[in-house]
């Protein structure tokens, strides 16, 4: 045994160690799952589960007692065992999952058998990094591995789902089929000048466009896809003491923003994680617009500029009490410098509505909804607008979605430089330097 | 001398030479006059010594990428460019519209000029033996890692004693020609073949493989209507290939036109009817046609859409009716070639000299070499050219040339030369070949060049005088010279970059006033288009150093992004695979990867990923490997 693991150390190879680790949950659960990876993941399971036959078929679930590997072998638990052989499995590798009974102490006793006998707990995403390396999936796929676990809303499972069956890389693959194909076209009119005759070179310009374009077209779904990798924020933006904090109060179910009479009290942005019936959304809360305002407040603003550009919607408050000339200017800059939904609310119904329908309906058209964060009048319809306006603009099924950074920054890097070439081909430069 | 060498005591009749170079093509010229530079004795073995330096195939050198070779060899010190300066009978530059990186000089040479002034260097060197004869035989000593060569068995029986031996064969390795269905045992046209040496070299444990080429028809050039033909002639201003070249006397030889014609649809319509009389058709699978000078046959069936093919009628030299008709190549019988030919524009009443016909032969594969070409496993063996798998005068004399100086300088005991991939096309051509391997005969391209922008025609000598002045093959004069051109160089870059453009002619001299070499990096402008706007044009640069000053300028940006990725595979290229790294400890990698690493065996990471068929992914594995290795070591 020593002598084994000294030779793994000589050759520095860490991969042929076996690796655990409990799959499921730890808690209460019902059944708890262990999963073991490596060289000596068959040997796990024939020394816990006596139940096993001598030559037991892969890919087929045991009934066994799990045994202790102490000499007294004592019964832990009783469960069912599958193996599955290398390379046709998860990892490449051999593999052993054991179903036992849930709980936690009972999970840490199982688990402390398997590593007793010589298996090291995985890392995270250990078992997704020995089959990428294993050449069992791409990379891509095993980022929607970590998606589907991660995946907080139905539309990012989808996603996940999409990576997992290889999609992206598919719409990638294309793009990439077509710039070799363009490159050695290039390539092709450089390095033999006497034999390419009939290139249409004056088209090349645009097929490089077209890369781009799509290239592009794929990178910018990230933005929308914002959303499945976090709940989708709603901003609440308007002028000083329109009553949006006690408004956000009110959808968040408790007093959370400082609430004054005095105009510009929040100074920080707010933000709180609510079910608005039964999405997940984030609700963003901040200073008051407003021009001549305290330093401190003028940070705060600037903050919500910010934070605004982040927003999947934002929604628009003003004190529907007061005369709305007073203010409309001011929301008007705003509210049509913003390029994501807008939902408008008149609040304060409780204090009665001063002539809005003649004035404000112009901001962009959008609809107004009537609020009392007092009386809680039109609240629940300002939710379900909320709700309607989020899943409407929820990214399409179907669609190929670019969902992780690293995704989306080697398509803008790519996008980037198809830009470059084609410019550099539009101005006459030196085609060597475009390749 | 023992018994394991398969010999028998005391037969060399000769005194034994340091060199014997085997073969005198456009590899053997180059290796062998490497080696006597390093005042080594050499024998050159040829077949036929009237056939030194011969051209088999077009009467031209050089081309896109090629050209590069050509004047890189002569920056290290070699023949090539000199002789095809001597002997031109046309010169052109390739590519005259694209930048200074892809441009490639051309030549057509004098075919029967350019053997003779070959075999004049090689007679005048009183170090270079030459003897007619065939070699049969390797003859080594010594068992397993110590085996060495000794010598060589000729035809008669008589073993030649040599200390390192160079193999330069062409084509004659178990050569076969084809025309029609005839087939021909023959290393080239009306030469024998070496049919026994292959035996030897397998014998030795190497591994052979085979490849085809081809050639075309020569046409009786009075036969030819000229009239309604497109003429191409050379270009004025072009200049010689070598640095040693005195411009005064540029070109020695009258300079004379080639002409442009094409195939059409009934020439394609004669080829596709009777492809199966040609050995496309027939030949073993196993045989690699070449894929960058392929047959008029391969070209109907690969291009079925096309209406026609350019066709160059290329003159073989001023005192010969021979005309080469590039883009012809074929195998189909004399009265098929004819037919063919005769639905050509300009062909209508031609007459044949001699037919065209494809070769078949056999290579080394070129993973057994070094980078120094030297043979792994067989010391002060050698081998250059399309032994080695290539295609091409300028690929073949490069690797003979450094065959040579390599040859030489591990007799004398000192440093072998290995050119990088991002100094010269040479070291671009003989990594591919060690580390790549080829799987048809291998042509250079500047597309095979990474760092293309960096290796240019006009600053080859910058690039490697000093490598040709290490070897030995460069006198310090020469390697003054070029220092002085860098230093006049970049003293003109400096100016520029600080001189204020004159505002132009048709601009407001309102308009903000740049320096002139941001006038030059705008992709319109050209160093020569910055005179007009230049202050002070006396002090401005002609000939190469202009076209080094307009690349060091325009390609700025990218040279500097371009050495940038280099420091990034520096780093991998400094990750050293220990010699004995057991591949099969590193389960992650695909058997299919794993067995190319063992086959070629890479000295560092950086090889490794340079490999067909070694993913990226693969490199990260092995670098982690070899570096969790490295730790463990201490």
């Amino acid at each position: 045994m020593a002598k084994a693991s000294s030779s793994r150390i000589a050759t520095g190879m860490e991969q042929a160690s076996t690796i655990a680790a409990i799959a499921t949950p730890l808690g209460a659960g019902g059944v708890c799952i262990i999963r073991v990876s490596g060289p000596r993941a068959h040997r796990v399971a024939t020394e816990l589960c006596p139940g096993l036959p001598a030559e037991p078929e892969m890919r087929r679930a045991y009934r066994s007692k799990f045994v202790s590997p102490l000499e007294d072998k004592a019964v832990l638990d009783d469960g069912l065992v599958l193996l599955f052989a290398a390379p046709a499995s998860f990892t490449g590798e051999d593999i052993v999952e054991l179903h036992g009974h849930g709980g936690v102490a009972q999970s840490r006793s199982l688990i402390d058998a398997v590593m007793s006998l010589g298996c090291e707990p995985a890392r995270p995403g250990e078992f997704s990094r020995r089959a990428v390396l294993n050449g069992r999936m791409d990379l891509a796929t095993a980022e929607g591995v970590a998606q589907l676990v991660a995946a907080e809303t139905e539309a990012g499972l989808r996603a996940a789902r999409s990576l997992l069956g290889g999609e992206l890389s598919k719409r990638i693959e294309v793009l990439i089929g077509q710039t070799d194909s363009l490159l050695a076209q290039l390539e092709a009119s450089l390095d033999f000048p006497d034999e390419c005759e009939g290139m249409d070179e004056s088209r090349w310009p645009a097929r490089i466009l077209s890369i781009k374009i799509e290239t592009e077209l794929l990178a910018g779904t990230w933005d929308g896809a914002r959303r499945l990798r976090r709940a989708p924020r709603v901003v609440l933006l308007g002028p000083p003491n329109s009553g949006k904090s006690s408004l956000l109060n009110v959808l968040a179910g408790y007093e959370r923003a400082i609430v004054d009479d005095e105009p510009g009290t929040t100074r920080d942005i707010l933000e709180i994680d609510v079910s608005l019936k039964g999405l997940l959304v984030t609700l963003v809360d901040g200073a008051g617009y407003r021009e001549d305002g305290e330093r401190i407040e003028l940070l705060g603003i600037e903050r919500l500029a910010n934070a605004a550009k982040e927003a999947d919607l934002v929604v628009g408050v003003i004190d529907g009490s007061r005369d709305p000339a007073e203010c409309e200017e001011a929301v008007y800059e705003l509210f049509s410098a913003l390029d994501c939904p807008l939902l408008m609310v008149a609040n304060k119904l409780d204090l009665g509505l001063a002539g809005l329908e003649s004035n404000l309906v112009r901001v962009d058209g959008s609809s107004w909804i009537e609020t009392s964060a007092v009386t809680e009048e039109g609240v629940s319809k300002l939710c379900q607008e909320i709700v309607d306006l989020l899943n409407l603009t929820s990214p399409g099924e179907g669609r190929v979605l670019v969902t992780l950074e690293r995704h989306h920054d080697a398509l803008c890097r790519a996008g980037g430089a198809l830009g470059e070439a084609g410019d550099l081909l539009e101005k006459g430069g030196s085609l060597e330097v475009v390749c | 001398m023992n018994e394991n060498g398969g010999r028998e005591e005391g037969v060399f009749t000769r005194s034994c030479y340091d060199v014997i170079v085997v073969g005198g093509g456009h590899a053997g010229c180059e290796a062998a006059h490497a080696v006597a530079r390093l005042d080594l004795s050499t024998l050159m073995i040829t077949l036929r010594e009237d056939r030194i330096g011969w051209m088999s195939c077009n009467p031209a050198v050089g081309g896109v990428g090629k050209g590069h070779l050509v004047r890189e060899i002569d920056a290290l010190g070699g023949l090539m460019a000199q002789v095809t300066d001597w002997t031109g009978i046309q010169f052109r530059t390739l590519n005259r519209s694209r930048g200074l990186a892809v441009r490639g000089s051309r030549a057509q040479c004098d075919r029967r000029l350019y053997s003779s002034s070959m075999r004049s260097i090689i007679h005048g060197i009183p170090s270079i033996e030459v003897l007619e004869g065939l070699v049969e035989d390797v003859v080594m000593e010594g068992d397993g890692e110590e085996r060495r060569v000794v010598g060589v068995r000729t035809e008669e029986g008589e073993e030649i004693g040599c200390r390192a031996l160079v193999l330069t064969t062409g084509t004659f390795l178990n050569g076969v020609a084809h025309v029609g269905h005839e087939q021909i045992a023959c290393g080239r046209e009306g030469e024998r073949p070496a049919l026994t040496l292959s035996d030897s070299l397998r014998g030795l444990g190497l591994v052979l493989g085979r490849f085809k080429t081809g050639t075309t028809p020569r046409l009786d050039g009075r036969t030819i209507d000229l009239k309604g033909i497109e003429v191409q002639p050379g270009d004025e201003d072009t200049r010689p290939f070598s640095s040693r070249t005195d411009r005064a006397s540029f070109p020695r030889l009258p300079q004379i036109p080639c002409h442009l014609t094409r195939t059409n649809r009934r020439t394609h319509e004669v080829v596709r009817k009777n492809t199966r009389h040609s050995v496309v058709s027939r030949m073993n699978e196993s045989v690699i046609p070449t894929r960058y000078c392929p047959s008029i046959e391969e070209k109907v069936r690969r291009f079925p859409d096309r209406e026609g093919h350019r066709v160059y009628l290329e003159p073989e030299g001023l005192d010969t009716h021979e005309v080469y008709p590039a883009g012809l190549s074929t195998s189909l019988p004399l009265d098929l070639q004819l037919e063919f030919l005769r639905t050509i524009r300009g062909l209508e009443e031609v007459e044949i000299l001699r037919p065209g016909y494809a070769i078949e032969y056999d290579y080394l594969v070129p993973y057994q070499l070094t980078p120094t070409l030297s043979i792994r496993g067989l010391r002060g063996l050698y081998s250059a050219g399309q032994i080695n798998g290539t295609s091409g005068y300028e690929e073949a004399a490069a690797q003979g040339l450094v065959a040579g100086i390599n040859a030489g300088r591990w007799l004398k005991g000192e440093n072998e030369l290995v050119l990088g991939r991002e100094q010269s096309y040479i070291g671009v051509l003989i990594s591919d070949l060690t580390t790549v391997g080829t799987a048809e005969p291998y042509r250079m391209f500047t597309s095979r060049a990474e760092h293309r922008l960096l290796l240019r025609e006009d600053n080859a000598d910058m690039r490697l005088c000093r490598e040709g002045w290490l070897a030995g093959l460069v006198s310090g004069e020469q390697l003054e010279r070029v220092k002085d051109r860098e230093a006049r160089v970049a003293r003109e870059v400096a100016r520029l970059e600080r001189t204020m453009g004159r505002p132009g002619a048709d601009e407001p001299q309102s308009r903000g006033r740049v320096s002139l070499a941001t006038l030059l990096r705008r992709p319109e402008c050209s160093y020569e288009g910055t005179l007009s706007r230049d202050p002070n044009p006396d002090l401005r640069l002609s000939g190469t150093d202009a076209d080094t000053v307009e690349a060091e300028i325009k390609y700025a940006g990218y040279i500097s992004r371009s050495r940038r990725r280099l420091e990034r595979l520096r780093e991998l290229d400094n990750l050293a695979i220990p010699t004995d790294f057991d591949y099969s400890c590193v389960p992650s990698l695909s058997s299919e990867v794993r067995e190319k690493l063992w086959k070629h065996r890479p000295s560092t990471v950086g090889q490794a990923s340079r490999i067909s068929g070694v993913t990226p992914a693969a490199v990260e594995v092995l670098s982690a490997s070899v570096l969790r290795l490295a730790r463990a070591c201490g």
